[in-house]
């Protein structure tokens, strides 16, 4: 491997964002540090999509004290997969993936089987803030699984994908396709291994992918072509994105929407620091596309004018 | 943009400050920018111990006199649960402590803190007369015939008092001298009995001298036994000449301390079993211009400025440290924001880097690595028993703990030397950075684990360097408003939205491909 270089300037040229101009231009200055918590914490964040009528994997139920972690089995639904999660979490951290259940016995999307008491442990590390920004005590929660939509078939190993929208002051800019892989153990994360397929948002079409940061074209467990794949209710999921803008009040926002076989798509959470990667997956920088709405940023517009004028700007090809 | 000028005025503000304070300290408080000389500060200290008879105990202790060439500027007198006082016995200080009945070993201290200085002249020298307790001095049964002999002789061959001593510390060094073989036959076993013999030579011959025990200064020692000598008063230089037991009339060395001066033992008790006194000396490099207020301070006590110097010599070295820490901050903040390292722990690094400053370089790394090593293969045994977060990482920590000191007893028998300063490792950071580690792992994999604890690492050293350098430690020190420009620094840093290097190379082909 060669160590490769590129001049600051051409990035600039590029309009690509760096970790420092995402922290100081754009998070520092478009998102408010009171209303992270309605993000932070995807207790909130469900609760505030509730009020908004905006879809979000079914609840059921949450534990927020050590002494409650052996009522665990009153949460995990008969005959169904489920996930625990810590509220406060990110990045994929403890979460746990359960496809199926039997007599005690939890099958992870990898194949692992555990029991009852690992279960708990991971709930009882959870609260403890193992997995927590800061490791601030949690509070984990349960959800129901969802089925992944079949046009995802071979996209994703053992787990479910999610469609990551950066939101910027309402208006929907880039969107990527997150694949979990057998190294990301059915999540869908990209720097644990997931692959990140950048979607056009004007046709929901896949663009380019990434693993690692580097280009791929074909998934590397399922070997199927990255570059035919196509995201289903694409103009509902960027419906849900722009609305998550008028829900939390951040300029800079990244939401993650999944498609759940029955349900549709539905928002699975939201992220005040989204990463750069989706750049990379989209073969383009973020720059230019947020100049273009910093024109229109003050307009009173809604949701439905927002997505319009994203469509007309980077809906072509 | 109106809040990043404010960052640049508020960062001109804090520098200007700075520069200010620092401009006034050198102008007008006699500062240096650059480390000055360093010199020695000794720590003599002197221990009497003793078994107790049961009965009411008293011990004397001679102390230092005044002398040219030394500044004490500090002395301390340890003495649990005895009656303490320092009284003056013959023209001599002496340190006094008795108690009722004493049983069992006992201990006693004294210490004092004494700068050399040859600039330095004691306030008052001995009066050039003979103390009337030398003429009580007796040498056995010595017969006085003996005495006079050898005064007549010394005095046929000298002029005056500083060549008749000389002459007599000749006479002694020649043993095939019938008398003088005779003397020491029966008399002197040991330089104390010599130094006694001149002594009643001397008193006897009415000339006026002064016994004394001094010390050697130097490296750091400990010592049991002070270096008998006596000196005579030279009428004509009016000055006191010193005189080696052996060698005859000396020069009096810089580095001689005189710890006895007068006519009576160093040690003196009464109802005490098996009493010892043993010295040991403790050089320390301390600035200039730290031991010139020491001295200051020690001599006037009026100057009591604003500043870390008029602090106790170990507190000051414990905020020595403490004003390293936000070197090492900024270093974080530069690698991070600028370099783009990942750390597990965002100050972590700082941490880890004041061990190293303690244990060494090196040391520090192979500790850092074994201690970490070990716990992640612990922790993972650990994960199968199924503990509560709290419980399973008190348990590293204890492993943790175990290790350092396994690990610093075995390289001491090894005779590996920086291993005992290892306890300076902050351990609960390293339980924690263990536990976090572990989970790095469990999801993100090892590849993660590698940059974090890589980058850490990284971070560490380059933050080691940053404190150790003695510039930077001088002049945190001697400057501690040099803080507010690296508050500057960091404020202005963090507004900095550029690229990292990292980025550079992170997007390289990703931009080499779009860019066309
Ligand atoms: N209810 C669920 N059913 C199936 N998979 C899920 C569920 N919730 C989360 N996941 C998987 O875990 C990943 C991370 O979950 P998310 O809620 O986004 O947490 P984080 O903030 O850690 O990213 C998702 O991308 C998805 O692959
Ligand atoms: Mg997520």
């Amino acid at each position: 491997m060669t160590l490769e270089w590129v001049r600051p300037s051409v990035l600039r040229k590029l309009g690509i964002l760096g970790m420092n101009g995402r922290n100081v231009d754009y998070i520092g200055r478009y998102n408010d540090r009171r209303l992270y918590p309605l993000v932070d914490d995807k207790l909130q964040t469900k609760k505030m999509a509730l009020q908004y009528e905006i879809k979000t994997p079914d609840l059921l139920g949450y534990i927020a004290f050590q002494s409650e972690v052996k009522k665990i089995e009153e949460f995990i639904p008969e005959g169904e997969g489920f996930v625990i999660k810590p509220a406060q979490g990110s990045g994929g951290k403890g979460i746990l993936v359960i496809l199926s259940h039997e007599n005690g016995k939890f099958v992870k999307p990898s194949g692992e089987v555990l029991d009852l008491a690992e279960l708990r442990r991971h709930v009882s590390n959870t609260l403890s803030g193992l997995y927590s920004l800061g490791g601030r005590d949690d509070v984990a929660v349960f959800e129901k699984l969802i089925e992944f939509d079949n046009a995802f078939d071979g996209f994703s190993y053992e787990g479910v994908p999610d469609v990551r929208v950066i939101i910027y002051r309402g208006f929907p800019v880039l969107a990527m396709m997150r694949l979990s892989t057998s190294t990301s153990d059915g999540k869908a994360n990209l720097h644990q291994g997931a692959v990140g397929a950048g979607i056009h948002i004007g046709t929901g079409k896949a663009i380019n992918a990434v693993q690692f940061d580097r280009p791929i074209t074909h998934h590397p467990d399922t070997d199927k072509d990255l570059r035919t794949l196509e995201v289903p209710h694409w103009d509902e999921i960027l419906e849900i994105a722009a609305r998550a803008y008028d829900m939390t009040g951040l300029g800079y926002l990244g939401a993650d929407v999944v498609l759940d076989k029955k349900r549709g798509p539905m928002l699975l959470e939201l992220n005040a620091r989204p990463g750069l990667a989706i750049q990379i997956a989209n073969n383009t920088g973020m720059l230019q596309r947020f100049e273009a709405i910093d024109k229109v940023a003050n307009k009173p517009w809604d949701y439905k004018k927002r997505i319009a004028y994203s469509l007309e700007q980077f809906g072509g090809e | 943009m109106r809040s990043k000028y404010q960052i640049y005025l508020i960062a001109a503000g804090l520098v200007i400050l700075a520069l200010s304070i620092m401009f006034y300290k050198i102008e007008f408080l006699g500062y240096s920018l650059s480390p000055e000389t360093k010199r020695s500060l000794y720590e003599v200290e002197a221990k009497v111990s003793f078994e107790g008879t049961g009965k009411g105990a008293f011990v004397s202790l001679a102390l230092p006199p005044d002398q040219d060439g030394f500044i004490r500027v500090n002395e301390d007198a340890a003495s649990s649960d005895f009656g303490f006082v320092i009284a003056n016995r013959h023209g001599t200080r002496r340190a006094e402590w008795s108690r009722r009945e004493v049983t069992g070993k006992q201990t006693l201290y004294y210490t004092e803190e004494i700068l050399p200085d040859p600039n330095y002249r004691a306030e008052k020298q001995p009066e050039p007369v003979i103390n009337p307790a030398y003429e009580k001095l007796e040498l056995g049964d010595l017969s006085g015939k003996v005495v006079e002999q050898l005064i007549r002789e010394a005095r046929t061959h000298s002029y005056d008092d500083v060549t008749f001593a000389a002459y007599l510390v000749k006479k002694f060094s020649n043993k095939t001298d019938q008398t003088i073989s005779l003397i020491f036959h029966k008399y002197v076993k040991n330089d104390q009995d010599l130094q006694r013999a001149f002594a009643v030579i001397l008193a006897k011959a009415d000339i006026p001298f002064n016994m004394i025990e001094a010390l050697k200064l130097g490296a750091t020692k400990r010592v049991n036994r002070l270096i008998p000598m006596f000196e005579v008063y030279d009428a004509r230089k009016k000055r006191w000449q010193l005189f080696d037991l052996h060698k005859g009339q000396i020069d009096r060395p810089a580095d001689l301390y005189f710890w006895n001066r007068g006519p009576d033992a160093v040690l003196i008790t009464e109802n005490v079993k098996r009493p010892r006194v043993s010295f040991a000396v403790t050089e320390t490099l301390v600035p200039a211009r730290t031991a010139t207020l020491k001295a200051q301070k020690a001599q006037e006590s009026i100057w009591n400025g604003f500043s870390l110097f008029s602090l106790p010599i170990d507190s000051q070295n414990n905020f020595k440290r403490l004003l390293l820490v936000p070197i090492g901050a900024l270093v974080v903040v530069l690698l991070r924001l600028f370099v783009g390292l990942k750390t597990s722990g965002t100050f972590m690094p700082v941490l880890l880097a004041m061990a190293f400053a303690e244990t060494q370089l090196i040391p520090g790394i192979v500790m850092f690595l074994v201690v970490v090593g070990i716990g992640l293969l612990f922790r993972s045994y650990l994960a199968h028993l199924n503990l509560l977060l709290v419980a399973r990482i008190s348990a590293v920590l204890i492993l943790v703990v175990g290790i350092m000191v396994y690990v610093a007893i075995l390289s001491y028998r090894l005779g590996i030397q920086e291993s005992v300063t290892i306890t300076f490792f902050p351990m609960i950071i390293l339980a924690w950075t263990i536990e976090r580690m572990s989970i790095i792992w469990e999801e993100d994999g090892p590849r993660e684990v590698l940059k974090q604890g890589g980058g850490s690492l990284i971070v560490a050293i380059l933050a080691y360097f940053a404190m150790t350098a003695p510039m930077v430690g001088y002049l945190t020190y001697n400057f501690p408003e040099t803080l507010l420009i690296i508050l500057a620094i960091i404020i202005v840093a963090g507004r900095y939205s550029g690229y990292r290097l990292s980025e550079l190379y992170r997007f390289a082909s990703f931009a080499k491909r779009i860019d066309r």
